[in-house]
């Protein structure tokens, strides 16, 4: 496999709240992985979990606190003027709503033959548009020439990720691009992004909090829970054999037609927070919520560890240190 | 029988007018009777009308939103009998006894809960508000609060906070309970669980479920756009596109033999928990819902169905009801002959 496309090596991210009473909040907390070229990978978490902020730092819009990101074998946040215009051609970002990716008073064409011109001088923009708009499996002749609002969202979507695809980006990473897509489509776009891996070597990052979506199409798993990683590794074995509670969680969670399906973790979960209780500040982000929880989990913060090939997870249950 | 519908739309359409004199028909011929009792789902995808629906059947009927034709009926018990019901055409009430009946007898959870409460207000001030105005017992309305909200898995000190000094999560519970706190008997709840997060949607789905089954809440009337949300919960389930209630039945009898089209196309649409893309590939429906300003001729989804036939594109399809309670507007259900 070779150098990973993309590694992110302790990777910390700090805000800092409150004007009088200052308090400092790790939206990411020592987070280290990498990707390799031609992977579907999905980052799931929930609201507060980091995954916005990663998004953002690994796309140049936030600075880190600490930490590196390496792209292709180069610091992210310390690149020259031309190696930056690079960068900006080789990774694209796809958000989560498409209304306010466009400007209402511009035609979608618009977007488009910027993009165009900005990344591909030269080159037939009429030509390049149609044969974009296509891979997405759009329809050109149904889009081009109309106002976003003309559009539905997951059309507009597409048309996001079309843009996005013209400087023949390497990595995507599309930040909670389905949430906002109608519910009989999201699969669609999903299956599009699946074929963007196959067909064209592409690296995908689809961060979203649909664990449904990312166990159904993706190769690799990054669960985040509160800044920290909590498991990672092949998607599969992750649905075969969640490992650590948090992930058992949200797989448990997912709704089903049987009406009294068990649902331990969550229960436990369901107490806790009924209870008021609140994350612990130190040892395991999880272990309030953790039914199996030992003392030692309130304590000490758990190492992520390789369990079995390409499936790490961090958690004292499964952790042999 | 009047006993066994709570809520009855004839006719109904509700339009929003455009600044520029367009219509946009989010509710465009309904009929339907809301079952009595339970806990009920209204299911459609965004655009499909579900919350003008929803909040058409309380008479919130505001400009822009009017109404062009039908009407709105909510059957309740009469005053003093333990048989007889009656049935309150709700466009004949005066301001008052509507304003009366919201809250103490039907109730919303609007959509963007967490948006609904004033900023400059403690929540407990509020609360004490409500109960005022509705003529209740203060301290025995903000009993009941705390008692709903521990429910809820807010902290005891929430009647003496600010909405600013709460999550999102925590204001969008917080309005879950202030809704129900006059013990509605029909509450209308829409997308009560959207922008929160998996435990704290168990949360409010199982406080929704236990207010109805204690019969605190008679009937419940979620709306989502999130079928699995209520899949485990619910009773009955009427299924909204394009302005249309295009099937209604028990929810076992549409999960397992749904009939329109559209129901089909959209429950395949969803990957079944532990599916894999390379085992078997999930298909959304093709297409896009349409646009309620310009709405198709005929049947509002035969653009997008594989088994649209001639008539489908004329003709508006009737509804069949194919059972008592199982209804679907479709012409596949209609006997060729007839």
């Amino acid at each position: 496999m070779g150098e990973p496309i993309l590694s992110i090596n302790n990777l910390t991210k700090t805000y800092a709240l409150g004007l009088a009473r200052r308090r400092y909040v790790k939206a990411l907390d020592n987070i280290s992985f990498k990707i390799n070229k031609g992977e579907f990978v999905s980052l799931v978490g929930e609201s507060g979990s980091g995954k916005t902020t990663l998004a953002r730092i690994i796309l140049r819009l936030t600075p880190p606190s600490s930490g590196e990101v390496i792209y292709k074998g180069k610091n992210v946040w310390s690149l020259s003027d031309e190696e930056l215009r690079w960068y900006r051609k080789e990774v694209q970002g796809v958000f989560q709503d498409p209304y306010t990716s466009f400007n209402p008073f511009y035609k979608v064409d618009r977007a488009l033959s910027v993009a165009v011109k900005k990344f591909l001088p030269g080159e037939d923009e009429h030509v390049v548009i149609r044969k974009v708009l296509e891979s997405v499996r759009l329809n050109p002749d149904e889009v081009l020439g109309r106002y976003p609002h003309q559009l539905s969202g997951g059309q507009l979507q597409r048309i996001a990720i079309a843009r996005a695809l013209i400087p023949r980006p390497e990595l995507l990473i599309a930040d909670e691009y389905i949430s906002m897509v109608d519910m009989s489509t999201r699969v669609d776009i999903v299956n599009l992004s699946r074929d963007l891996v196959d067909q064209y070597k592409m690296t995908i990052i689809m961060i979203t909090h649909e664990m449904n979506m990312a166990l159904y199409a993706t190769d690799k798993m990054i669960v985040l829970f509160k800044g920290r990683i909590v498991e990672y590794g092949d998607t599969k074995k992750i649905l075969k054999d969640p490992l650590h509670p948090y992930t058992q969680l949200m797989i448990e969670a997912l709704p089903r037609i049987d009406k009294n399906i068990e649902r331990k973790i969550l229960q436990k979960t369901l107490d806790a927070q009924k209870k008021g209780l609140t994350e612990s500040v130190r040892g395991c982000r999880f272990a309030y919520r953790c039914p199996f929880a030992t003392e030692r989990c309130f304590n000490e913060d758990p190492v992520l560890e390789e369990i079995d090939k390409d499936h790490y997870v961090a958690c004292w249950l499964h952790n042999r240190r | 029988m009047a006993r066994d519908i709570v809520s009855k739309a004839q006719d109904l359409r509700l339009y929003y007018i455009l600044p520029n004199n367009i219509y946009v028909k989010a509710v465009d011929g309904v009929n339907i009777e809301i079952p009595r009792g339970g806990f009920l789902g209204l299911v459609g995808e965004s655009g499909s009308g579900k919350t003008t629906l929803a909040e058409g059947l309380l008479y919130l009927i505001d400009p822009p939103m009017i109404k062009i034709s039908g009407k709105i009926f909510y059957i309740r018990k009469r005053e003093g009998s333990s048989t007889e019901y009656e049935t309150i055409d709700l466009e004949t009430l005066p301001q008052h006894r509507l304003d009366q009946l919201r809250g103490v007898e039907l109730s919303l959870i609007p959509q963007y809960a967490m948006d609904a409460l004033n900023p400059t207000m403690k929540i407990g001030s509020f609360i004490k508000d409500v109960a005022r105005y509705h003529g209740r017992d203060v301290d025995e309305i903000l009993n009941r609060a705390l008692e709903r909200f521990k429910l809820l898995g807010l902290p005891s000190d929430i009647l003496n906070r600010y909405p600013h000094e709460l999550s999102g999560g925590m204001r969008q519970r917080t309005v879950v309970g202030i809704s129900t706190l006059l013990n509605p008997k029909f509450l209308v709840a829409d997308e009560p669980v959207s922008n929160l997060d998996v435990v704290q949607q168990h949360i409010v789905i199982d406080f929704l479920t236990e207010l109805v089954e204690k019969k605190i809440v008679e009937t419940l009337l979620m709306v989502t756009h999130d079928l699995h949300l209520i899949l485990e919960k619910s009773r009955y389930l009427l299924l909204m596109y394009g302005g249309h209630i295009v099937e209604t039945g028990s929810k076992e009898e549409v999960w397992s033999e749904p009939l329109h089209p559209y129901t089909k196309m959209f429950l395949e649409s969803i990957p079944p928990v532990g599916s894999r893309i390379e085992e078997k590939r999930i298909r959304g429906i093709p297409g896009n819902p349409p646009d309620l300003r310009y709405p198709p001729p005929g049947c509002r989804f035969h653009p997008r169905c594989p088994f649209a036939m001639d008539i489908c594109r004329r003709k508006e399809p009737p509804e069949i009801e194919v059972r008592p309670g199982r209804k679907v507007k479709c012409w596949l259900f209609v006997d060729r002959k007839v």
